[in-house]
């Protein structure tokens, strides 16, 4: 066990000084939060410009200042919760264009006559992105809502809180909700980032068996201690160290968004979002354990980092699978594939982390899922411990793709 | 006592018998040469002994027992092919190596100082492995074979790499160690230095032991058929000689199947011939090396 501590002590300490390792880990996101930081501050004094300069001081958030045009008539008065000077109104749509043109403005609405019979408002912005644009249309939301209802408080508050829903699904949901953009991009995004520290922590696993290979260390090793000890310390040991990137990346991404005010637009995803950051957290721990371990086995069974590098496609292929397949996964989160795919332990981590962000999976699936990816990666670390033995780690054979599953599956 | 008693171990790789029923032992406190040419079993020999590779037949039994993790702790190995980190600086891979044989973090760095200091490395502890020279590298995996003070060390060509001044003091080092009561298992091609520090040795070909005892057993069982002769004049023609050659200003004679040195010798005197010096020629390990391994062949 002390030996299985030094080893675990010796991977993280050996890569935590790695100066590449630390770039990618720590200087790429921390450059990234500096550059968005940068950026929030120089848009926060734009509009502050803006807002100050024109009829609507004390405007609050960071919010862009918008104009609308409304001639339907039904804005009497812009309420008291929405944020002071955002909207301003203008006659006509021409001088929503002048304000526009001038910058006074960042975007305008046109509410159309026939609004109250067809519900269609038209958002005029000439930096659209579908992520970012949306972000603060709940004002223009907020003043037609307490418009409509004639601008009574306890009415707008009512409506606001109509009931308190708790949802509890009776069969598989069949069809997911309509896909808006963002809701695309934040379940892609949550795959990808996890898919990175995957593959990083997996990866260091293969890099670290194949330089002891390669700088005759193995032997050294193996004088001290068994190949499963040395299988042990490096997969614990390296594992700690992709939860370390994970928890770093994660807190990155949260400072980008809160930056950017989008970490509320996070939350409308995460409805259940202790329970998905345990879900991740879990399913990072043994996910990194299944792949971590067939990498492991890679390296074991590969002469040479060369050789090495060349067959991680024979570990990889169902993670390229699920990425290459997101855009079909995500809107269609609840159909057969998806559910299959969010089961199977070894695509199991990325797609039923993408079906979660998305919402409305059945509770039991997550739990499934994490049951057959434990057992998964119990019979996979037990088989590569196997795998793990003085004949393959000392031997120079070339690597082969029958070889490496026929020993993954015992028959070796 | 045996430190290490090998019986009738075979192990073989496919169809290759790379130990083939090869029985030894290893006295305490002795310094024991493991011999044979390239691809004779040596290595794997060892490797059975570290318990690397498990034997397919026969038993090992190191410091009085089947290995277990408490004994490959008693034990330094310094392996043919060198085994060091080489982006790590040399300190730090020293510690490591030694908290992997049961020493603390401390203990093995506390170890460390006064072996740096011996072997001239202080100033490089910083340095990474990699920017080390090979002479370098080398005392360094010698420092980590014996930083943990082990009762049995194994070392494969100990000498390569080395310089002269580096060779003696890693001979003395050897002979100071088996002075303290450490046994030492050491296998080399290098056979003047066996000579100079092995008690007995093995000879291994094709997995198979051809010859095993004390070095002077071995050297006088292949005695008795050379003879260095230096005389006054030109050597005349002597019965049963079956080769003559000039060996430093005088000759190396080889006799016949049966003919004594003794009969050499009256031979010259009765021919009046003043003999300067006349020597039964001891074989060097070098040519019972080669003469045991081409018999064989």
């Amino acid at each position: 066990m002390n030996k299985i501590y030094h080893i675990l002590r010796y991977e993280i300490i050996t890569t935590l000084s790695r100066k590449s390792f630390l770039f990618v880990v720590f200087g790429a996101p921390i450059l990234a939060v500096f550059i968005f930081f940068i950026i929030s501050q120089i848009n926060k004094g734009k509009s502050s410009t803006l807002g100050e300069s024109k009829e609507s001081p004390g405007k609050s958030d960071g919010l862009k200042v918008e104009g609308y045009v409304d001639y339907s008539g039904l804005i009497e008065e812009i309420p008291d919760d929405a944020p002071k000077g955002v909207l301003i109104s203008y006659p006509d749509e021409n001088s929503c264009k002048d304000n526009l043109s001038s910058g006074t403005i960042s975007a305008y609405y046109v509410i159309p006559e026939d609004y109250l019979e067809t519900g269609d408002l038209i958002y005029m912005n000439p930096h659209y992105s579908p992520s970012v644009s949306r972000g603060q249309s709940w004002v223009m939301t907020r003043t037609i809502s307490a418009n409509l209802l004639g601008n009574d408080p306890a009415s707008v508050e009512k409506f606001r809180h109509v009931m308190n829903l708790k949802e509890k699904p009776l069969a598989p949901i069949k069809k997911s909700r309509e896909p808006e953009a963002s809701s695309f991009a934040m379940p892609y995004a949550t795959a990808l980032i996890f898919v990175m520290i995957l593959m990083t922590s997996s990866s260091l696993l293969l890099h670290s068996v194949t330089e002891e290979k390669k700088n005759m260390v193995m032997e050294v090793l193996l004088s001290s201690v068994t190949p499963r000890q040395i299988l042990t310390g490096k997969i614990l040991g390296l594992g700690i160290v992709g939860l370390m990137q994970g928890a770093f990346w994660a807190g990155a991404g949260f400072s980008i968004l809160s930056l950017r005010g989008g970490a509320q637009q996070v939350s409308f995803g995460f409805t259940h979002s202790i329970f998905i950051l345990g879900w991740i957290i879990v399913s990072f721990i043994f996910g990194y354990f299944l792949y971590a371990s067939m990498m492991a086995g890679l390296g074991a069974m590969s002469p040479n980092m060369k050789e090495a590098s060349q067959a991680t496609f024979l570990v990889i292929w169902p993670i390229i699978l699920c990425l290459s397949l997101s855009g079909y996964l995500i809107p269609n989160a609840h159909g057969s594939v998806a559910v299959f795919l969010s089961l199977f332990p070894l695509t199991s981590p990325i797609v039923m982390l993408m079906r979660l962000v998305v919402g409305g999976v059945p509770w039991w699936q997550p739990v499934l899922a994490l049951f057959l990816l434990a057992f998964a990666a119990i019979l996979v670390v037990r088989s590569v411990a196997r795998m793990f033995q003085a004949s393959l780690l000392l031997s120079g054979q070339p690597m082969s793709a029958r070889r490496y599953y026929r020993a993954l599956l015992g028959r070796g | 006592m045996n430190v290490a008693q090998i019986n009738n171990v075979t192990k073989t790789f496919g169809k290759t018998h790379a130990v083939n029923d090869l029985s030894f032992e290893v006295r305490k406190g002795e310094i024991f040469g493991l011999l044979g040419p390239n691809g004779a079993g040596k290595t794997t020999c060892i490797r059975l002994m570290l318990d690397i590779f498990k034997p397919d037949r026969g038993t090992i039994s190191i410091l009085g027992g089947a290995m277990s993790e408490e004994k490959k702790d008693r034990i330094g190995y310094l392996p043919e092919d060198r085994g060091l980190y080489q982006d790590i600086p040399l300190e730090r891979c020293l510690v490591y190596l030694g908290t992997l044989k049961g020493l603390s973090s401390s203990e093995a760095r506390k170890r460390v100082t006064p072996f740096l200091e011996k072997f001239d490395l202080s100033l490089h502890k910083k340095k990474k492995i990699k920017e080390l020279s090979k002479g370098m590298q080398q005392k360094a995996q010698i420092i980590a074979t014996l930083l943990h003070q082990p009762e049995l060390i194994i070392i494969d060509e100990p000498f390569s790499g080395l310089d002269p001044v580096n060779t003696q003091m890693v001979k003395d080092m050897i002979r100071n160690l088996r002075n303290q009561g450490t046994t030492i298992l050491m296998s080399t091609h290098q056979m003047r230095q066996v000579e100079e520090l092995c008690e007995r040795i093995l000879l291994i070909n094709e997995g198979r032991g051809v010859l095993y005892g004390k070095l002077e057993d071995i050297q006088r069982q292949h005695t008795g058929s050379d003879l260095y002769v230096r005389i006054d004049g030109s050597l005349p023609p002597l019965p049963c000689v079956l080769q003559i050659a000039s060996y430093n200003k005088g000759y190396k004679l080889t006799l016949g199947e049966g003919i004594s040195s003794q009969e050499i010798l009256r031979a010259l005197i009765e021919r009046n011939i003043r003999v300067e010096q006349f020597e039964i020629a001891v074989p060097s390990l070098d040519e019972i090396f080669i003469r045991t391994v081409k018999k064989v062949g």
